[in-house]
């Protein structure tokens, strides 16, 4: 494998990392291949020396995944402390309206998909009954109802086929806005801290 | 070797590495491989948390038309050293007293 190739083969498999962390293992990777060939080693050579690229990239990402949170406020000075107590009725007061009026956005936010669910069960349901009982009805009752209980079963179907779409499509929204908000809130009161 | 152990071991190998004069990757990784197994991928987590502890500090130099990074040991790094250093002399003592335990019997 040429230098290259490897350096390649590195890049793609670091490929999710944000680009000024994947400069810097990329130049470590490279000052590794490029120390040895300085030092007298075939080109070949000094990349057969180090790991695979994958190896490397793995230790790489798993460096980078030992992050863990620590809770942190800017409480530097008695002052702050002081000053933190006595605001508290204030300030926790706005803390919790904001909170509750963030949670009822969620609730409101969160009724769309729900609505989309429940709509595509009971649809289902209904498409169900009204198809698989339409021929009894067009033999026991008059040929009409059962023709038009037929098309109200194609019609929930139909109707089924929209709430399904729906739902698939507000889920994973929802979903990424729950954790948006999330990351954020935490991004107030915890620091990312390395593990070590 | 107990993994632990060798990363305990490993860090302060990489500190000591540096104590006589700056150095760069593959320097370290050939002056501890001499006496402990190393490799790129095991280095560069070090040397990043030691450079987060503050145990060491990274400069580029231009070398052959090319960037390369050097490690320098801080006073920081230096107190990590002579720490295990002190810590070591407890630990042979502990040692001495497991020998002296096994041969008795």
């Amino acid at each position: 494998m040429t230098e290259k190739e490897y350096l390649d083969a590195l890049n793609k498999a670091l490929k999710w990392l944000p680009k000024p962390e994947k400069e810097i293992c990329f130049n470590y990777a490279r000052e590794m291949i490029e120390d040895r060939i300085e030092n007298g080693l075939p080109e070949a050579e000094a990349v057969a020396q180090l790991e695979s690229p994958q190896q490397m990239a793995k230790a790489f990402l798993e460096d980078r995944g030992s992050l863990k949170f620590k809770f942190s406020l800017p409480i530097n000075s008695v002052m702050t402390v002081i000053l933190l107590i006595l605001g508290f009725p204030l300030w926790g007061a706005l803390l919790l309206a904001g909170l509750m009026i963030l949670l009822a956005g969620f609730l409101l936010a969160g009724c769309v998909p729900f609505i989309c669910v429940v709509m595509t069960v009971s649809l289902l349901f209904v498409a169900l009954v009204s198809v698989s009982a339409s021929p009894f009805v067009m033999v026991s009752v008059s040929l009409i109802a059962g023709v038009i209980q037929l098309g109200v079963g194609v019609m929930a179907l139909g109707g089924l086929i929209l709430a399904a779409l729906g739902a698939s499509l507000t889920i994973p929204w929802f979903k990424a806005a729950v954790m948006k908000t999330a990351q954020f809130l935490r991004s107030l009161f915890f620091q990312e801290v390395s593990k070590w | 070797m107990d993994s632990q152990l060798k990363k305990g071991l490993l860090e302060i190998c990489v500190l000591a590495a540096l104590a006589k004069q700056d150095s760069y990757g593959y320097q370290i990784i050939k002056d501890v491989s001499q006496v402990i197994e190393i490799s790129e991928s095991t280095l560069y987590p070090i040397l990043k948390r030691l450079e987060a502890s503050r145990d060491l500090e990274t400069y580029s130099v231009e070398h052959n038309s090319r960037l390369r990074k050097y490690y320098r040991l801080t006073d920081s790094g230096r107190r990590h050293i002579a720490d295990f250093l002190d810590d070591w002399k407890s630990v042979m003592a502990v040692i001495d007293f497991i020998k002296g335990e096994v041969h008795h019997d």
